[in-house]
């Protein structure tokens, strides 16, 4: 069983398993392009604990089917449908919660990717607009003005 | 010395408790992936919270009511981006199959945007798309520019004559 090695932003390296790596589409590119590698892998945008994360669910996923190419139908849609394990894997602080989804957009790991943004939609359903601006600190900059167009605009979806 | 404040710093409370990485700060194309699994209300409240939000899922939201299939919400979709006069949102909420909900035909959709806009360029835009998208039905127009003319909107028959061939 082959290993490799990551080097995180803050320049810690983490060996793991060739096949979990390759969980990350980036990576498993950039091995086919280099071949055989020996010294460690830099990983510039991801710092060592939430690299090790990811290659936590990476792990925990390695045995997953590969996902069905192009799978934007309706499957996706429902956001209640995290499976027990994700759900608890992203029992984290909002800044890893998003430091996670920032790490799979980066390295290319889609059904994780998927996972936090199900996550994150699952932290803004059924909430009112400053429910979900206490939830994730968001400064309101409208003016009145602006603020009373939206909510003229909106009433149409508001009760759908 | 500097070292040892350094080190402090990293271990303070400060640095540790600081405030939760704005929502707004991730990529907008995450953030729509996040709005594919909202519901229409869901993405008009999140629109609502601050500006870069509201840019971001304003499309979103229109697009999302399709799936709703609640005909008066595609209707006033469709009303919405024309009176924004946003041609590319009504062809994109054409080919995504608004119709189909919002009033089977093209017809009684124009009749009612003939009621309901007093600006005639606005009733041109949703037309002027509908005809791009090759979806109106034969005599379609010829019956719009009849009610335009027995309710002597002058200005709304002169733009739809633009569309007559």
């Amino acid at each position: 069983m082959s290993e490799i090695k990551l080097l995180s932003s803050d320049q810690a390296t983490i060996t793991v398993e060739k096949s979990v790596a390759e969980r990350s589409i980036l990576i498993k590119n950039m091995l086919e392009d280099v071949g055989e590698v020996t010294e460690a892998i830099p990983i510039p945008n991801v710092n060592e604990n939430v690299l090790k994360k990811v290659i936590e669910w990476c792990e925990h996923h390695k045995g997953d089917p590969p996902a069905q190419a192009d799978d934007d139908s309706d499957s996706r849609k429902k956001s209640s449908d995290i499976d027990e394990w994700d759900q608890k894997f992203m029992q984290v602080d909002q800044e890893m919660l998003f430091e996670i989804i920032l790490a799979a957009n980066y390295l290319d790991i889609k059904p994780l990717l998927d996972v936090g943004c199900k996550t994150v939609a699952n932290m803004i359903k059924g909430k009112s607009p400053e429910e979900i601006r206490k939830t994730f600190n968001i400064q309101n900059d409208f003016t009145p003005e602006e603020e009373e167009q939206i909510r003229r605009e909106n009433e149409w979806a508001e009760d759908r | 010395m500097e070292r040892y404040d350094m080190e402090i710093l990293r271990h303070s409370s400060i640095y540790l408790h600081k405030s939760p990485m704005p929502l707004e700060s991730l990529p907008t194309e995450i953030l729509l992936e996040i709005t594919n699994h909202l519901t229409t209300k869901d993405i008009a409240f999140l629109r609502e919270t601050n500006r870069h939000l509201s840019n971001v899922s304003t499309n979103r939201m229109f697009c999302s009511v399709i799936k709703s299939g609640h005909p008066t919400s595609c209707q006033v979709a469709l009303f919405e981006a024309a009176f924004r006069d946003d041609k590319e949102l009504i062809k994109k909420l054409i080919r995504r199959g608004i119709l189909k909900p919002a009033g089977r035909t093209c017809r009684p959709l124009i009749e009612q945007a003939i009621y309901e806009f007093h600006d005639a360029e606005t009733i041109g835009t949703l037309v002027g798309c509908l005809v791009e998208e090759a979806v109106i039905e034969d005599g379609a127009i010829e019956k719009a520019v009849g009610l335009a003319q027995r309710m002597e909107r002058e200005g709304v028959v002169e733009v739809l004559v633009r569309y007559l061939e």
